[in-house]
């Protein structure tokens, strides 16, 4: 029973891991499958554009879709839990609470109520924190700053001062080049590199408070999902577990060289000073404090800060720490 | 016949109305943009005014622009139509006898206009009402909530645009086999688009 | 059977080709051969009509919720404003005044305009919306033949697509993962050049055959230097520095096209009072009239949307990918397939979705053909070679704007043109603007130079 299904991306299959890791469910489902599951990938806008990937596999009108789940927090602002969180787990912890700490389960529940079934089907390294036209200094470098940002982070931001603004991906340049906005963030060093950011901001910024891991999925209709025989399921998840793996050695391996190349652009990469980055997570609290007004945000951000709570007794033990042997 | 004339006529009555009121949201948009600049550009950041209640956070503003820009195209398809201001492409249409034309007309609505408007209004309806079930907000986190209000206006827009297509399928009708002082007032879609008939009704 | 499914894109564009001259309204004619061929395919048993669930999200997500759109209304407000309030006429009749000793005189000023237009933003409909209301109907006055008018508007209002900043590079970077600021830079000069050849061809014509343009009488117009000056103060400086101002804040990154485009609205109203031109009439008849010209210039979108899902659905992509595979030897041979494939879909769509369709699947094999030296060597710019492609493939794409039968540039202008103005005068009169077009593709093809030397330069 061969099944051929659409697979609407975010993003295009040019961008480095975000759009490539989307292609390569698409030719693992394939060869996997011996042919029998076709999958294609759809740039965005293809079928629809990339912010309703969503409501389209909801509807069944489109059987699956190349996202992350922190694009739907207009709809479920849980969905950011499972995505990425300021000053939250590294990739180890986070698989580990997804797989094991209860994650996978609430992330079907939240998703279930919309008709979708989602298979967590990538991951990437670290962010970087943005490109910045200005040194930033101090916390009051940030207050006026017009900068583009996007989910949970924009409104840890907002609280800092800053006026966020939303921007797709194509729009981001040109506002930055014609001085619209002071500063963006993107995703990583080797995507950003490709975007050509150095050309127009001369000031990086790292470590990605805002996104220490990002999650991506495949999401499906339901009802499809549930057509499935038990061998193309095993075959879906054993793709994606396969993607996580491949994603998260492939983010971590292509970094340090598009570092190089961006400072070869004459482009200064900065370290936050832990002052700023203390006020940042008090700005974090503050957005806590209001996000677990809803219920749903509330009982995963409760599953997650007991697993985080539990797991520290083993992380701060079992690995070495920068600094151990100064 | 002059009833079908009377339906034609009062629905038209009525979507021009709509069209005519929801024209004046060219006048709030601007403000709204106007306002936005001005409290970004000049006030920018004055702690006394972000504190007071005449601030608007940006993202909110930006999106009220967009949200008021889709309410006004989308309440004016229906009317565009009447006043017969969508692109027809004239070549061959110039040449042709108008009961071609109201023929084409009618069945132009028939079997393109009224169905891709049921269609979207049905579709849309769905839509408008997951996002009313969902309780769905901005994606941005920090922007405008009750996103099924401008949703709804899709299907709106496009029931309206279905009812004008009946209103000028009515009047086709009247237009092909009506008596002659009713076949005057049913004119206003057999007329070449600007050129050559200066006494359209409808033309302005 | 078979090849009934499979020609099924093909028969949706020959159903367009026919149906556009039914004489029906475009919009309509297009979202209704989308759904027809949706039953077809349901019929057929290749498609679920249900799906066609993704309209409205299509219309959503792509008109709806685009902030970058709001400009267009907003610069079809300001353009009725200026015109209804008879600010536009004083304004065009002083650039008369100034240029009368210059063949096309007028002309010229237009194609000045929408460069300077075309620098500050990249929406079309807006550019062309507003030159057409400023300017058509004093060219017609003034006696400029029709065609030679509309052909005016419409190329240089289509400039905006390939002079930076434009959405049209930003998507193709986006596509093809190269920087879009180098591709920005890398279409300044292709851009002026299709301006200059304009400006050069109008100069031409007019000086050949002055009746297409004819010049001012010598009776009309200022008689002393007091009148001139205080008719310069009147009429002219106060319109040319709102459009200075709205341009002018753009281009330096002080507000975006939107803001720029709304503060432009108001100055335009307040400019009609100051006039004492505007009264509640004139308001109520600039809103109506700006509303229809918005739902005139959305509904074609409304329309397309369906009918080129309905086209890549039904396999059309394929086709057209299969098509440029077969035909393209060599290097040279699959530029020049590619590249006449790209101007043969302009006819029927616009260039997103020509983009959508050719860019993801020939971007990369483009990026490793060998063309031998001729692209050359430059140090600063990784991937010339798909830079190069990517301004030939712009270069391109503005024609589709302009050809016939589904041209966005010809139904906008065609939707605020007076009366009197006949498609086939706008058909006649776009077709040496293409014929430019495709010289300066011609010379981007063979001078590579053209793209890559000022990036070469810059990026140092
Ligand atoms: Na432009
Ligand atoms: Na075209």
């Amino acid at each position: 029973q061969s099944i051929n299904w659409d697979m609407q991306s975010t993003y295009p299959s040019s961008l480095k891991q975000l759009g490539s890791l989307g292609v390569r469910i698409q030719e693992q489902l394939k060869t996997v499958s011996g042919g029998q599951i076709n999958v294609k990938f759809q740039e965005p806008g293809a079928i629809v554009p990339a912010l309703e990937a969503f409501d389209a596999v909801a509807s069944g009108a489109v059987q699956a879709a190349w996202s992350t789940p922190g694009y739907w927090i207009g709809k479920e602002p849980a969905l950011a839990l499972f995505a990425a969180v300021p000053f939250g787990p590294s990739a180890g912890e986070y698989l580990a609470w997804m797989k094991f700490g209860g994650g996978q389960q609430l992330m079907d529940e939240v998703y279930a109520k919309h008709g979708i079934k989602s298979l967590i089907c990538g991951l990437i390294a670290p962010e970087a924190s943005g490109w910045f036209r200005k040194e930033i200094n101090t916390v009051d470098d940030l207050k006026g700053l017009k900068m583009r940002f996007f989910g949970l982070g924009a409104q840890v931001m907002n609280k800092m001062g800053v006026s966020t603004q939303l921007l797709a991906g194509g729009d981001i340049f040109p506002a930055l080049e014609l001085g619209t906005i002071d500063a963006t963030e993107f995703s990583m060093p080797a995507i950003d590199l490709n975007l050509g950011f150095y050309q127009v901001a001369k000031h990086y910024y790292l470590p990605g408070w805002h996104q220490q891991t990002t999650l991506f999925d495949l999401m499906m209709n339901k009802d499809e999902w549930e057509g499935l025989s038990d061998q193309q399921k095993a075959i879906f998840q054993t793709v994606c577990d396969a993607n996580v793996a491949y994603g998260f050695a492939e983010g971590e391996a292509i970094q340090f060289s598009a570092l190089k190349e961006i400072e070869s652009k004459g482009v200064t990469i900065h370290r936050w000073s832990p002052e700023i980055l203390k006020a940042l997570k008090a700005a974090w609290d503050e957005v806590i404090a209001e996000q677990t007004k809803n219920e749903t945000f509330a009982k995963v951000w409760a599953s997650l800060s007991e697993f985080r709570a539990n797991y520290r007794s083993w992380g701060d033990r079992g690995y070495l720490r920068a600094g151990d042997l100064d | 016949m002059p009833f079908l004339m009377r339906v034609s006529e009062a629905l038209e009555a009525f979507l021009q109305a709509i069209g005519r009121v929801a024209s004046f949201l060219f006048i709030p948009l601007m403000i709204v943009i106007f306002y936005d600049v001005t409290q970004r550009k000049i006030l920018e950041y004055d702690h006394d005014f972000t504190s007071s209640v005449f601030y608007f956070s940006s993202t909110k503003m930006q999106e009220m622009e967009w949200h008021i820009h889709a309410v006004l195209f989308l309440l004016c398809l229906a009317y565009a139509y009447l006043k017969d201001a969508h692109v027809r492409i004239e070549l061959v249409r110039d040449q042709m006898h108008p009961r071609t034309r109201a023929w084409i007309e009618l069945i132009g609505c028939l079997i393109f206009l009224i169905p891709y408007c049921i269609l979207v209004t049905d579709y849309g309806y769905t839509f408008a009402e997951r996002a009313f079930l969902s309780g769905e907000s901005s994606a941005s986190g920090v922007g405008l909530s009750h996103r099924w209000i401008v949703k709804g206006a899709l299907p709106l827009g496009f029931l309206l645009l279905g009812l004008a297509g009946l209103a000028v399928a009515l009047r086709s009708l009247v237009y092909l086999f009506g008596s002659e002082d009713l076949r005057a007032r049913a004119r206003s879609h057999v007329g070449v688009h600007h050129a050559d008939d200066p006494n359209r009704p409808v033309a302005d | 059977m078979e090849m009934l499914v499979e020609s099924l894109p093909i028969l949706m564009f020959l159903s367009l080709g026919i149906l556009l001259f039914s004489g029906y309204p475009v919009a309509f004619v297009l979202g209704g051969i989308g759904l027809g061929f949706a039953f077809i395919g349901d019929w057929l048993g290749v498609f679920n009509v249900a799906r066609l669930m993704v309209v409205p999200s299509r219309i959503f997500g792509g008109t709806m919720e685009a902030p970058v759109l709001v400009a267009i209304p907003m610069f079809i407000y300001m353009g009725t404003m200026l015109e209804k309030s008879g600010v536009a006429r004083d304004l065009l009749y002083c650039l008369q005044v100034l240029t009368r000793r210059v063949p096309g005189g007028l002309a010229l000023s237009v194609t000045l305009m929408g460069t300077i237009m075309a620098a500050t933003t990249g929406i079309i409909g807006a550019s062309v919306v507003m030159m057409t209301l400023l300017a058509l109907p004093v060219m017609l006055e003034r006696g400029y033949n029709k065609s030679l008018a509309t052909g005016t508007i419409a190329a240089s209002g289509t400039l905006g697509i390939l002079i930076p900043p434009s959405i049209m590079l930003v998507i193709m970077s986006d596509l093809l993962s190269i920087p879009v600021g180098t591709v920005f830079i890398a279409a300044i000069i292709p851009g002026l050049l299709l301006s200059s050849l304009y400006c050069i061809y109008i100069f031409a014509v007019c000086h050949i055959k002055p009746e297409l343009a004819p010049p001012l009488p010598d009776d009309i117009g200022p008689s002393d230097r007091g009148e001139f000056w205080a008719m310069i103060l009147k009429s002219f400086l106060p319109p040319i520095l709102l459009i200075v101002v709205v341009l002018g804040s753009i281009f330096a990154g002080f507000a975006t096209p939107t803001e720029a485009a709304g503060v432009g609205a108001i100055g335009a109203t307040v400019l009609a009072i100051w006039n004492r031109k505007l009264d509640w009439g004139t308001l109520k008849d600039v809103c109506d009239r700006s509303a229809l010209t918005t739902a005139m210039l959305f509904g074609i979108f409304v329309g397309a949307t369906c009918f080129s899902l309905m086209f890549r659905w039904l396999g059309g992509e394929a086709l057209i990918d299969e098509f440029i595979a077969e035909w393209g030897v060599g290097p040279w041979g699959i530029l020049f397939v590619l590249m006449a494939m790209i101007f043969f879909l302009g006819f029927f769509f616009d260039w997103i979705e020509i983009t959508l369709i050719v860019l993801p699947v020939f971007g990369p094999i483009v990026g490793k053909l060998d063309f031998g030296g001729h692209v050359g060597e430059y140090a600063a710019i990784a991937n010339a070679g798909v830079i190069w492609f990517t301004i030939l493939v712009s270069v391109n794409l503005q024609t589709s704007f302009l050809t016939p039968p589904f041209g966005f540039a010809l139904f906008y202008m065609k939707g605020v043109a007076p009366a009197g103005v006949t498609i086939q005068h706008i058909y006649k009169g776009i077709i040496p603007f293409v014929l430019l077009q495709l010289t300066g593709l011609g010379l981007v093809v063979l001078f590579p130079e053209l793209a890559l030397w000022l990036p070469g330069k810059l990026l140092e």
